[in-house]
C-alpha cells in the first residue's frame, strides 16, 4: 500500500457516551480536530459518519495492516517484496508461458511470465533489473494467492 | 397459472421470481450442486438441480420435468445464446427473450454496422481479424484503436492501443484470448460517455424506446454505477437522436422481447456512435423501471407469451431520477480484482420508501468467485437528479456486508465525488482517478481499523454472551444448551 502512515489520522481520545455509543477525537495530519460518534449494535455493525462497516472486519484489518508494514511494488495480480527478492500472486491464476530460466538476466519491466486469470491474460514484469535466482512455477500450473512465483536478485532500483 | 422455469442464479433469479408470482404464475427455480445455498433457489415454487446453468440439455430437461411454460434466461449465461433459444422453441416452450434469428442477427457485428449505416445511425470505423490484416486497418483507422477479443465477453480481453508498439503485443494477447477466434480492432473514442437504450417490442411488429441509461462509471470496463435519465443526454439535448436511432434499428431487425442498444457519445466530435446491442435483460433495468413505472420482466414474460404490447409510445413518460449502483464482491483496494469469502451478516438500509434493493444475500452464503460476484444492487428514486443522489448515498452508508471485501467503499467514495456529482464523469473516470480513490479508502480504513481494535474487545465479549444470557432467562439453562447460535 502506498499511503505513508504520517499522513493518517492520530486517535487523541475514546470516550463511552452510553451503551453502545463511543465519541472518538481524531488529529488530522494537518492539526486540526475532528470529533466523531460511533455506535455499535449487538451484531457488531459499527455506524459511523462515513457508513456501516462491521468490528470484525476492521479488526482483522487493523492486523492485516500490521503485518503489511513492508510493502513493496505491486500491481494488481502480485506483490513483490524487496527484502526477500519474492513475487507472490496476489489472486488465483494458470501459468500459461514462462518466458525466463533461472539465472537470467532482466532488465525492469521484462516479461517473466504470462498466466491467465478469469479469462483475461496478463504479464508478470520485473520490478527491477536484476537477475532471477529462482522460478518457482512452470507452464499449465495453478497458482493460488500467496504463492512465491519467483525471486528476483535486483541491482538497482 | 403458467410456469414459468428461471435459467439463472442470485438477484436476478429473485427478481424475476417476484414478478412471475405477480402475475399469479408459479415461478421455478435451477440450481447447480455447489450453489444449493443460494437463496435464489427458494424464491421459486419449485427448484431443480441441474448439470449447469450453462448446458442449454440439463435446462431444457429440467422445464420438461416440471412442465414449464416459458423459459426466462436472465442475463449471462445462456441468455443471448441463440441455439439455446430455438431448442426453448422447438420443445414448445416459450423463450422470454427476442427470437433466436433476432438473436443471431443483432449478435452479427458486420450486418448490424450496415443496417446501421443504411439507416443514418453512425458507426466507429472498424475491422475484424476474418476480413482484413488488422495492422494494415489501424493504420487507416488511427490511433487510439481498441482491441477486443470477440468471445471474451463481459468487458474482458479489450485492449487500448495508443501506438504501434503496443499493437503487436494486444493483437498477440486478444488471439490467444480468442482462442484462435475472431479478434477486432475498433476506434477507441477518448473520454466517452456509454448511453444505452431500453426498448420493447412485440410479436405483432410493434415497438417501443423506454428512454435512455447512462452507465459510465465502470471498472474493467464493466459498469458499476447507472442511472435513467442520462445526464449527457439531458444536458446536449439528444434525447430524439438516441431514442431515434435505437427505434430504427428495432424496427429494422423486427426486434421482439427486451433489448438494449448501446451507444458511445464522443464528446470532441459531438457524435453519438452505435456500439453493440444486448438481446436480453440487463442488470441495470431497474433504473429504467422506477423513472418509467414499466415492470420490464412482466413485458418480456407476456410478450414471450404473445401477448401485444398494451403500452403506447406517448404512455412512456420519464418520472423524476434513478440512479443505481453494484456491490460487488471484489477488492476496491486491489484494483476491484474479484474476492471471495463467506457472507456473516449484512446490514440493508432501513426501509425507505424510494430506495430499491435487489439481492440473494443470506448469511453463511459462501460467495463463489466461479460465478459471477454482484451481491447486491442498491437503487434509489428521486424527483430530481439530486434527491436520487442523496438518497442513494443515504443506502449506501448504511448498508454493508461482512465477512467478504465488497466494493461498496468504493461505491460511497465514488457516489461523493464533485465530478460525479455534476455528472461529469466519463467511462475512463474511474481508472483516472483510482489512486486517488484508493488512498482515501485506505486512510478512513486504516482510521476505523484503530478505533475498532480499541473498542473492540470490550464489545466482543458483549456480544458473545448477550445471547446466552437472554436464552437463559427466557428458557432456562437447559433449554438454552440446546439452542444453535450462529458460530462464525
Amino acid at each position: 500500500m502506498d499511503g505513508s502512515r504520517q499522513e493518517q489520522p492520530r486517535i487523541l481520545s475514546i470516550k463511552r457516551l452510553g451503551e453502545d455509543t463511543y465519541e472518538i477525537v481524531l488529529e488530522k495530519p494537518g492539526g486540526e480536530t475532528e470529533r466523531i460518534e460511533v455506535r455499535i449494535d449487538e451484531d457488531g455493525f459499527i455506524e459511523t459518519p462515513y457508513g456501516v462497516y462491521h468490528i470484525d472486519d476492521l479488526t482483522a484489518l487493523a492486523q492485516v495492516e500490521e503485518e503489511a508494514e513492508e510493502r513493496g511494488v505491486e500491481d494488481w495480480a502480485t506483490l513483490y517484496t524487496p527484502s526477500t527478492g519474492e513475487i507472490k500472486a496476489k489472486i488465483s491464476m494458470k501459468i500459461v508461458e514462462v518466458y525466463k530460466k533461472p539465472g537470467e538476466e532482466v532488465r525492469e519491466g521484462e516479461k517473466i511470465i504470462l498466466f491467465e486469470t478469469m479469462k483475461m491474460l496478463g504479464e508478470v514484469k520485473a520490478p527491477c533489473t536484476g537477475r532471477i535466482t529462482s522460478l518457482n512455477v512452470t507452464a499449465g500450473q495453478g497458482v493460488k494467492p500467496g504463492t512465491s512465483i519467483a525471486v528476483l536478485e535486483c541491482r538497482q532500483r | 397459472m403458467l410456469r414459468v422455469l428461471i435459467a439463472n442464479r442470485g438477484e436476478i433469479a429473485v427478481r424475476i421470481a417476484r414478478t412471475v408470482r405477480e402475475l399469479g404464475w408459479i415461478p421455478i427455480t435451477v440450481y447447480e450442486e455447489e450453489d444449493k445455498t443460494s437463496p435464489h433457489v427458494k424464491a421459486g415454487r419449485q427448484a431443480v438441480k441441474i448439470d449447469s446453468y450453462t448446458n442449454p440439455h440439463s435446462i431444457i430437461d429440467a422445464a420438461l420435468k416440471t412442465e414449464a411454460d416459458i423459459i426466462h434466461p436472465g442475463y449471462g449465461f445462456l441468455s443471448e445464446n441463440p441455439s439455446f433459444a430455438k431448442m426453448v422453441l422447438d420443445h414448445g416452450i416459450a423463450w422470454a427473450g427476442p427470437s433466436p434469428q433476432v438473436m443471431a442477427l443483432l449478435a452479427d457485428k458486420q450486418r448490424i454496422r450496415e443496417i446501421a449505416e443504411k439507416l443514418g445511425v453512425p458507426v466507429l470505423p472498424w475491422c475484424s481479424s476474418r476480413q482484413v490484416n488488422l495492422r494494415s486497418c489501424v493504420e487507416e483507422i488511427g490511433y487510439p484503436v481498441i482491441v477486443k477479443a470477440v468471445n471474451a465477453g463481459g468487458g474482458r480481453g479489450q485492449r487500448i492501443v495508443h501506438n504501434p508498439d503496443e499493437l503487436e503485443e494486444a493483437l498477440e494477447m486478444a488471439s490467444r484470448e480468442a482462442g484462435g477466434g475472431e479478434v477486432i480492432v475498433e476506434k477507441y473514442i477518448n473520454n466517452a460517455r456509454h448511453i444505452e437504450v431500453q426498448i420493447l417490442g412485440d410479436h405483432y411488429g410493434d415497438v417501443i424506446h423506454l428512454y435512455e441509461r447512462e452507465c459510465s462509471i465502470q471498472r474493467r470496463r464493466q459498469k458499476i454505477i447507472e442511472e435513467a435519465p442520462s445526464p449527457l443526454v439531458e444536458k446536449m439535448k439528444i434525447r430524439e437522436t438516441v431514442t431515434g436511432y435505437a427505434l430504427r434499428i428495432a424496427q429494422a431487425t423486427s426486434y421482439d422481447n427486451a433489448g438494449t442498444i448501446e451507444f458511445i457519445y464522443d464528446p470532441s466530435s459531438k457524435t453519438t456512435y452505435i456500439l453493440e446491442s444486448n438481446t436480453r435483460l440487463q442488470v441495470e433495468h431497474p433504473v429504467t423501471e422506477l423513472v418509467t413505472g414499466i415492470d420490464i420482466v412482466k413485458q418480456q414474460l407476456l410478450i414471450a407469451v404473445d401477448k401485444p404490447l398494451l403500452i403506447r409510445q406517448y404512455e412512456v413518460t420519464l418520472r423524476g431520477w434513478a440512479i443505481e449502483a453494484r456491490i460487488y464482491a471484489e477488492d476496491p483496494l486491489n484494483y476491484f480484482t474479484p474476492t471471495d469469502g463467506v457472507v456473516r451478516d449484512y446490514k440493508l438500509p432501513r426501509d425507505n420508501p424510494w430506495i430499491r434493493i435487489d439481492h440473494a444475500l443470506a448469511r453463511g452464503l459462501r460467495v463463489n468467485p466461479k460465478y459471477d460476484t454482484l451481491l447486491a444492487k442498491v437503487i434509489a428514486w428521486g424527483m430530481d437528479r439530486a434527491e436520487a443522489l442523496r438518497r442513494l448515498e443515504l443506502a449506501l452508508a448504511s448498508t454493508y456486508i461482512a465477512g467478504v471485501r465488497t466494493n461498496i467503499e468504493a461505491l460511497r467514495e465514488l457516489i461523493r465525488d464533485a465530478v460525479f456529482r455534476r455528472a461529469e464523469y466519463t467511462t475512463q473516470h474511474l481508472e483516472k482517478t483510482y489512486r486517488e480513490l484508493k488512498k482515501r479508502i485506505q486512510d478512513r480504513l486504516r482510521t476505523l481499523a484503530s478505533i475498532a481494535s480499541r473498542i473492540g474487545a470490550r464489545t466482543r465479549t458483549r456480544r458473545l454472551l448477550q445471547p446466552r444470557v437472554e436464552a437463559w432467562l427466557s428458557y432456562g439453562w437447559l433449554a438454552a444448551r440446546t439452542t444453535t447460535h450462529p458460530v462464525y
